[in-house]
């Protein structure tokens, strides 16, 4: 029996709402318990690694989110010889 | 003999230089960009309105598109842009730090896909450049000690204008020359051809930007760089054109590589500040949402358009930006009574200071969004037309 490879094509679009759900569950968290994100940031010291920490998920996130976003758009990079 | 077998592993020099740079991250701590006396270390947060969430989400969306396409520029305007929505100075300039290196990494490792991105130099310019900050900060220390704050504000004002609009009308006639002999690829600066024939050693070699050039060269430009990120917040101004036409780098090599130098910078200053608790993690994630998306599309943009573009948007900006400091220098000189000027128009003259930078990001913007644009459109055209022709082909 002959097998048939099915090519997963990646869908941007699906990223797009993924990685955008993702990343707008992330800002609300932070928006909505703000009072206790602030107190807790700004203390400084050893809560430093939550202000670098936190950057680099929504870096992550986020990043991902607007590369999608952005290959949605039809701007993918362009191969120049 | 075993360590010197080591080190000749490129993979185990780059970790070496890391080290070296971590080594450095105590010193490179202190490049928050701007100086700030003791009075401006405040430590207060603004409440969030949702058109001061806008304008940040702008703001770093036009930063974010420029740093993504020239390598740095964005962050001058967001540290004026945050204080102008009540924001106390530590505040902006620690936010403003800690928001640059996620999105420097961001956009180095786009680059970095395209092949465009030099890590060695990156690195060598980063501890370089350092050292330059910790220059930077002494002389402006100086200048507070001799004629106060107002005279070091002064001297940056001069250091601003002098620098960039000596180097932007440079990279204007620069990009004159290229888009007049229509070439593709960058052309090499005269400048740096005859430089490189300093052959000093220790001589490395650079396999991204394709130079071979002695580590005596790279170090002067990494200071320079250094130098201007401690007096006005942005070393790419110096470190981009110095790259290009000291070391002979392409502007597309050397813009990328400096997002190399801004997350190294960046992020340790954005450890020192947030150990301060100075950090305001709110605005630095709004910002964020503009810049990533656009120093993404700023990245991918750089493979739209010929070499040439990116030492145009650069030049245009230093030389709107030189303006925009411009106005600002007669309220120092008041400060230091060499003029006499009324309390109204040091407020005009400072506004229109500001919205001028405005300007200078929107300009560079627009001219990046359309160039892209422009790119994208011949490439589908290129693309329609290659269809077309194997269609004929496939019929006749």
């Amino acid at each position: 029996m002959m097998k048939i490879k099915t090519q997963n094509k990646p869908n941007p679009l699906r990223n797009v709402i993924l990685w955008g759900i993702a990343s707008l569950t992330l800002y609300l968290l932070v928006f909505t318990n703000q009072d206790t994100v602030m107190d807790y940031f700004s203390r400084g010291g050893f809560f430093a690694i939550a202000v670098i920490v936190t950057a680099l998920i929504f870096s992550f996130v986020h990043g991902a989110f607007s590369n999608y976003l952005i290959e949605t758009m039809g701007f993918k990079p362009a191969n120049k010889k | 003999m075993q360590y010197i077998q080591v080190l000749k592993n490129s993979r185990w020099r780059l970790i070496a230089l890391v080290l070296l740079a971590l080594f450095f991250v105590p010193g490179i701590c202190e490049a928050a960009g701007e100086q700030l006396s003791d009075g401006d270390m405040v430590k207060k947060f603004i409440d969030l309105k949702l058109a001061s969430v806008l304008f940040l989400f702008i703001l770093g969306f036009l930063g974010g598109l420029i740093s993504g396409f020239i390598g740095s520029g964005g962050a001058f305007v967001l540290t004026p842009g945050m204080m102008s929505l009540g924001v106390p100075a530590a505040i902006a300039v620690a936010t403003n730090m800690c928001h640059k290196f996620p999105k420097a990494m961001v956009g180095a490792y786009k680059r970095f896909k395209y092949g465009q991105v030099d890590l060695k130099l990156g690195l060598i310019m980063a501890v370089s450049a350092t050292v330059g900050v910790q220059i930077g900060i002494k002389l402006q220390k100086l200048i507070i000690s001799l004629w106060g704050a107002a005279g070091s504000n002064l001297y940056v004002s001069l250091v601003f204008v002098s620098v960039l609009t000596v180097l932007g009308v440079y990279m204007l006639l620069d990009v004159k020359r290229s888009r007049s002999s229509n070439t593709t690829v960058d052309q090499k600066a005269g400048l740096a051809e005859k430089i490189a024939m300093l052959n000093l050693p220790p001589m490395i070699y650079f396999k991204a930007a394709n130079r071979r050039v002695s580590l005596w060269l790279t170090i002067p430009v990494g200071l320079g760089t250094g130098l201007l990120a401690a007096t006005i917040a942005v070393g790419g101004f110096i470190g981009v054109p110095g790259m290009i036409y000291v070391l002979g780098v392409p502007a597309m090599v050397a813009s990328a590589t400096e997002l190399v130098i801004a997350f190294v910078m960046g992020m340790s200053g954005s450890i020192t500040w947030s150990m301060g608790g100075y950090v305001d993690i709110r605005m630095v994630l709004l910002i964020l949402a503009g810049s990533l998306i656009g120093v993404q599309l700023g990245a991918v943009g750089t493979t739209y358009v010929k070499e040439y573009m990116i030492k145009l948007v650069m030049a245009t900006i230093m030389i709107i930006v030189a303006v925009s400091r411009g106005f600002a220098i007669p309220g120092y000189l008041n400060e230091l009574e060499t003029i006499k000027l009324g309390a109204a128009t040091i407020h005009t003259l400072n506004n229109i200071s500001f919205l001028t930078m405005c300007f200078a990001l929107a300009t560079g913007g627009i001219i990046i969004l359309v160039n892209m644009w422009k790119g994208k459109r011949e490439i589908k055209q290129q693309e329609e037309a290659g269809e077309k022709a194997q269609e004929l082909v496939q019929h006749s």
